[in-house]
């Protein structure tokens, strides 16, 4: 009995206290949904004054959603906008939209302090417009550090971004852009931050809540450490990552000059996981602080370990003093101007050993230099890239490939093909003392990145140019081929590239097979129909020995040539010129010793013999129902010291019986000093050419 | 006084008489080498040539003397030494008409020590050295005799140049 009391005394007391707590908590959840109710109430009522008081510190009309708030220390604003006013566009950059803003503010210093803090900030689906790139360099960073500061003063502040737009306002851009992102500012002035960055194709911009499965393949992941000085941030890491590249830097922004050292690392079998996966604070600065990458060090990855950068910005400028690495044991080094405002303007510089005078640097088998100097404007670039490198012929002095645009218009897809268009082009291609160059108008090229396939044309002096090639890099076999057609063009135009071409009237048709790597060759055929010779030295030679002006200016109905050339030889073949009056065939061949091999066959008609009264007497020697009579000769030995031997023929033995011992001697000389002065002519001609 | 002036007169005479000895030197030299040759005392020619290149350098007989000073060294196997004297004949008589047998005396001796470099070069300065046209025959001679008799021909192709010396294959050169 006693016990029975005491169980029911100690059960009672149990019950009551759970009564008392059960009450307590009813009550306190009653007064809580009360006070949710009633600050909704006034939050509901004063919906208008509180879009007017931001409206008004902002400086800017504000539309706002319902603002609602959550027990204990939540404020929800839904549906944000800032409608865009025509004075928007002047600005460098406008936020338009956001779906949800929540703050979370400090109960403890509301009570204690009536004092409104903030310590989170989510922004949910923002919608940033970029009207200008400058204004990340119009000002020095003093600006950003005086903003941080007065926002963090004594407090941490975390602000969280989520699948945030960000659209650059310019066609044919890249972007949209989606930005999921987290920023940690604490009261000590350390900044962490970590997110990625989502590059989308060009067309839709729309809110891309549920598109943004398909752009995870161009998905760059971030993480930024550092810290807030008087006068800039010390940066103690940045590691930005995406698929095969991994790059991680160290440094700090003063004012306005940004030094950096950093690794960069290339290829296929960087092992992913280390920014992306768990998102939450702890995981994260794990991440930062270890060593997030295990990759190995295999032939296909580029590892450079000493990447320095010193860059200055300027109002609407950067100044990159160098961007300097080493790969291969080889150094290299960026520098030059960017200049943003008010046009943008580049002129920048990519070498290779760096630090070693020009003429030192070129006796270096991978010397190389890349010049890229020129104005972009309305997305498109006129100006002009030049390559420097290395021959292996005359050490010291470089080979020169160069190209100049105007109107360049660039663009590359998510399927990896890449288009470009220009207006005009001028190639142009220098080797010892010889330049060559070539003006395309209306280019136009497309290349495949993943198949390794090119293909261009372009109107080329009143005809047109057809590439079709192939790129193909790899580490076992590296080949850049590429078949060419080329459709009435003008044939003397042409002296650019070849000076002989200047002296050549036609319309020529050409077709073509270029390899530039491994090895330089081009072969192929050339037709001109319905042309003409007009002061070609070998013609003009003739003419002058057989004294026969026509020959300086031959007609021919076509002339045809196969031609080869690489690097140590340059051969016409299968020469063919066709006309009412001269026949002309054979070959001619020059190698890198400048020594030549030649055998050609001259055919003057009757009727052109005839003109002349120094051949006239030569009919006797043609026979009847013979049309032409046949000079066939061969040249060999030294461009600059050429033999000449006219080949047997009956012509040849007819002419030999019935000339005299001292004749034939007198006329081996005249021949010899004719011979001599077509060497002086050409030596001439060259000259004049470089 | 008559002392006096016979003394002078044989004074003078004396110097004319001398003068006139050392005049004939060189060609006494030259003479008696060539002598030497055609007996076939090689060595006393040699020294002969040498003698007269090195006391009578400006001398007309000097150009052919060189040529057989720096023959005899490569018959006597002393490349070095002929190279030097061919390079220094090829240098001060450019217009030679030896100097083409002079380039193919050093294109041998590069030959025989294997250096490439200098090969290429000397071809090169072979085949640019004459520039010839052939209208009616397929070749063309050039002949010199040597101050030691030996017959040299230089035979110009449209494509190659070839040396006998007295009817033996010596060299040639190609395109």
């Amino acid at each position: 009995m006693i016990l029975n009391n005491l169980r029911y005394f100690i059960f009672s007391r149990y019950r009551l206290r759970v009564k008392v707590v059960f009450i307590t908590v009813i009550i306190f959840l009653l007064c809580a949904v009360i006070f949710t109710v009633l600050v909704n109430i006034f939050l509901h009522f004063s919906h208008k004054s509180i879009e007017q008081s931001i409206s008004q510190y902002l400086s800017k009309k504000v539309s706002l959603g319902d603002i609602n708030y959550s027990f204990p220390n939540r404020v929800t604003i839904n549906k944000v906008y800032f409608p865009l006013d025509v004075t928007a566009v002047k600005n460098d950059f406008s936020i338009d939209y956001i779906e949800k803003l929540s703050m979370i503010f400090f109960v403890t210093k509301l009570v204690t302090k009536h004092k409104l803090e903030i310590g989170k900030v989510y922004l949910d689906q923002p919608k940033i417009t970029i009207f200008k790139y400058n204004f990340l360099f119009s000002n020095d960073i003093q600006w950003l550090v005086n903003r941080v500061s007065s926002l963090v003063q004594d407090r941490t502040i975390k602000i969280d971004v989520r699948d945030a737009l960000i659209i650059i306002a310019r066609k044919n851009t890249l972007g949209p852009f989606i930005f999921n992102a987290v920023f940690k500012i604490s009261k000590d002035k350390s900044i962490l931050s970590y997110g990625n960055i989502v590059i989308g194709s060009s067309v839709n911009y729309i809110l891309p809540k549920g598109k943004t499965e398909n752009l995870y393949k161009n998905n760059f992941e971030y993480s930024f450490a550092g810290y807030i000085k008087r006068n800039g941030i010390n940066i103690e890491n940045i590691e930005l990552k995406k698929d095969y590249c991994y790059l991680k830097l160290w440094g700090n922004l003063e004012i306005n000059t940004l030094k950096l050292n950093g690794i960069i690392s290339l290829g296929n079998n960087v092992k992913p996981g280390g920014l992306s996966g768990d998102n939450d604070l702890t995981s994260n600065l794990k991440r930062i602080f270890t060593k997030p990458y295990n990759y190995a060090l295999t032939k296909n990855i580029i590892n450079i370990f000493d990447l320095d950068c010193l860059v200055r910005f300027s109002a609407g400028k950067i100044n990159i003093d160098n961007i300097s690495f080493t790969y291969g044991d080889i150094p290299y080094l960026l520098s030059g101007d960017i200049a943003i405002s008010p046009q943008t303007f580049v002129n920048l510089k990519f070498s290779s050993y760096p630090n070693i005078s020009r003429e030192e640097r070129f006796r270096q088998s991978n010397a190389l230099e890349i010049q890229v100097a020129g104005l972009i404007a309305k997305e498109q670039f006129s100006g002009s890239i030049g390559l420097d490198y290395f021959d292996h012929i005359i050490y010291s002095m470089p080979s020169h490939i160069g190209a100049t645009f105007d109107n360049l218009r660039f663009s590359f897809d998510k399927n990896m093909q890449v288009r470009l268009f220009s207006r005009e082009v001028k190639l142009s291609y220098q080797k010892n003392k010889s330049n060559h160059e070539v003006i395309l108008n209306n280019l136009n090229v497309f290349s495949h990145l993943k198949s390794k396939k090119i293909k261009l044309s372009a109107n080329m002096y009143n005809g047109f140019l057809w590439v079709e090639g192939v790129i193909n890099f790899t580490n076992k076999y590296n080949n850049l081929l590429f078949n060419i057609k080329v459709k009435d063009v003008l044939a003397n135009h042409m002296a650019g590239m070849l000076s002989y071409f200047g002296a050549v009237f036609g319309k020529l048709n050409a077709s073509a097979v270029c390899q530039l790597i491994p090895n330089f060759f081009i072969k192929g055929q050339m037709a001109i129909d319905k042309g003409y010779i007009d002061n070609l030295i070998f013609f003009n030679w003739i003419a002058d020995f057989f004294s026969i002006d026509l020959l300086r200016r031959p007609d021919f109905d076509q002339l045809a040539i196969s031609f080869y050339l690489d690097n140590n030889s340059r051969k016409l073949t299968n020469i063919d010129l066709n006309s009412k009056n001269v026949r002309l065939t054979g070959n001619f061949g020059i190698d890198s010793n400048n020594l030549v091999a030649s055998k050609i066959s001259l055919g003057l008609s009757r009727e052109l013999l005839d003109n002349s009264p120094k051949t006239r007497p030569l009919l006797r020697f043609m026979g009847g129902g013979i049309d032409f009579l046949n000079f066939d000769f061969q040249l060999s030995g030294f461009f600059n010291a050429m033999n000449f031997k006219w080949l047997d023929s009956d012509f040849r033995n007819r002419l030999k019986n019935m000339l005299p011992g001292i004749i034939e001697s007198a006329f081996e000389q005249r021949v010899e000093s004719a011979v001599k002065l077509l060497k002086q002519q050409a030596e001439e001609g060259n000259d004049s050419n470089n | 006084m008559v002392k006096k002036i016979v003394s002078i007169i044989l004074a003078m005479a004396l110097l004319l008489m001398s003068r006139e000895v050392f005049c004939g030197d060189e060609s006494v030299l030259y003479s008696q080498a060539r002598q030497f040759a055609k007996d076939g005392n090689y060595h006393f020619a040699f020294l002969n040539f040498d003698s007269l290149v090195k006391t009578y350098p400006e001398s007309k007989l000097s150009e052919k003397s060189l040529f057989a000073v720096g023959e005899y060294y490569f018959s006597v196997s002393s490349y070095i030494l002929a190279q030097e004297t061919f390079a220094i004949f090829g240098k001060k008589y450019p217009k030679s008409a030896a100097r083409i047998f002079a380039l193919f005396y050093l294109l041998r001796i590069s030959q025989i020590q294997n250096n490439d470099a200098n090969i290429a070069a000397l071809e090169n300065e072979i085949l640019q050295s004459r520039q010839s046209t052939f209208l009616f025959k397929d070749s063309k001679e050039y002949r010199y005799v040597s101050a030691f008799l030996k017959k040299y021909k230089a035979k110009y192709f449209i494509d190659r140049i070839e040396i006998t010396i007295n009817n033996e294959f010596f060299a040639d050169v190609g395109f």
